[in-house]
């Protein structure tokens, strides 16, 4: 590798990184977790990925990330007790709204109420209304059917949102 | 949760969202006109989904570090090539190396008791400190013009030719039996052990140089110091046939000692 390709390569990484790192996070709850699963996988791609730049080069890295982060949450025993909460989270009844004007307030209250969510569902919702990727293309590079896609998008909106603003 | 509450949920995430179950686009304006209660969870998913987005950005936003990419100097492979050649050259070398003292010390096992005996026995020898380079720096095999003037005028008496005839005989290998070296040294001794093996005894005004000859098939080998028991014998392998010197512990193989080696070991049966 030449100065000039290492440099391409550079920027290409450097442009992906934040949304990668950002999705990864989101898919393990941990910020170092994701910052590990990140550079590992762009530390896998310089040895052989695709030509940067390219489609293949950015599903790469995605599959690279979401596979390892998958494995990740599902080794973990607390995403068992996660899933707990998601059952708990299922049967809440509290008709109080809760708005909150404070911005921030807001955002670690949405963070909150991600982490509850399963991973599966944690992820569609993050692709889709977050990142705002469409669903058949969350479909390609996950490879789930469309339909399964759009359920677990709209499932999961619908339990954060019952978390964000009737939970107590 | 009623079926009511849970079919408006459904219906305002359809809504907020714009695709129905299967993922297809959803017009806003599709399916049956929502109710209030609808409107109100519609306006909290949409609160949810711009907390989400917000969400997003701080999460891209931090701050996190990049992967060093360190482009390789075109120089880089053919010196690591260069370099792992060298090293696989040298431990060939090293293990050539080894491999031949290992063949030439098992070979000269047999010198051990030779070598004590003239050290305990009651006429023990005194190692000649002989220079080599002097031994073939004149003359003909053995002969030495400068160390011929300064030698004795009276080189003293070898040995007799029926015992160095007979020597040859036993022995079962071709060697050569010079009966001086560099007019300094004479044959005064010499012995078969056994059929492949043969002692000889030098002895000048200075004292005595053993030399050990044994038949050995294999590579030549250049001479080099190797270690009997607890003394250090110069030896190298020609044409089948190893010499070894007892020097003098100062004394490095060096190329004079590779002339000596050729006086005895040089390929034919000539008796030297």
């Amino acid at each position: 590798m030449n100065r000039r390709d290492a440099r391409e390569l550079e920027a290409f990484l450097a442009e992906r990184m934040p949304r990668l790192r950002g999705y990864v996070q989101v898919m393990t709850g941990s910020r170092e977790d994701a910052e590990d699963i990140v550079q590992e996988a762009c530390v896998k791609y310089m040895r052989g990925g695709p030509p940067p730049g390219t489609p293949q080069a950015q599903a790469w890295l995605f599959a690279t990330c979401r596979n390892r982060a998958l494995n990740l949450a599902r080794d973990r025993a607390r995403e068992r007790q996660r899933e707990q909460a998601y059952a708990e989270l299922a049967d809440i009844h509290i008709a109080t709204p809760a708005e909150s004007s404070d911005r921030a307030e807001a955002l670690r209250r949405i963070e909150e109420c991600m982490r509850k969510l399963p991973v599966l569902l944690r992820e569609m919702l993050y692709l889709n209304v977050a990142v705002g990727l469409p669903v058949r293309e969350i479909s390609e590079q996950t490879g789930i059917p469309k339909s399964t896609v759009a359920l677990r998008v709209r499932e999961a909106l619908v339990l954060v949102n019952r978390c964000c603003h009737r939970e107590s | 949760m009623n079926m009511r509450e849970k079919s408006n949920e459904e219906r305002a995430a359809a809504n907020v969202l714009g695709f129905d179950e299967e993922g297809h686009d959803r017009p806003a304006a599709a399916g049956v006109a929502p109710d209030e209660a609808t409107r109100q969870l519609e306006r909290e998913m949409r609160e949810t989904v711009a907390a989400l987005r917000e969400w997003r950005r701080q999460l891209e936003a931090q701050p996190g570090r990049l992967p060093q990419v360190r482009p390789r100097s075109s120089w880089a492979w053919p010196v690591g090539i260069a370099a792992a050649l060298a090293i696989g050259f040298g431990f060939n070398f090293w293990a050539m190396y080894r491999g031949n003292s290992t063949a030439i010390v098992r070979e000269l096992e047999w010198t051990t008791q030779p070598l004590a005996a003239s050290e305990n026995g009651p006429g023990r020898e005194i190692t000649v400190h002989i220079v080599p380079s002097e031994l073939k720096s004149g003359g003909g095999p053995g002969g030495l013009a400068a160390f011929r003037r300064a030698g004795p005028a009276h080189p003293p008496p070898g040995l007799d030719p029926a015992t160095a005839q007979d020597v040859r005989r036993r022995a079962a290998f071709p060697f050569h039996m010079p009966d001086r070296l560099s007019g300094a040294l004479t044959l005064r001794s010499a012995e078969t052990v056994g059929s492949n093996r043969v002692h000889l005894v030098y002895v000048g005004d200075s004292g005595t140089l053993a030399v050990f000859l044994s038949r050995s098939p294999g590579p030549d080998i250049a001479v080099r110091a190797v270690r009997i028991g607890e003394r250090t014998l110069l030896a190298g392998r020609r044409h089948g046939v190893i010499a070894a010197f007892d020097a003098p512990s100062r004394s490095r193989p060096t190329d004079d000692w590779n002339v000596l080696l050729r006086d005895f070991a040089n390929g034919d049966q000539a008796g030297g």
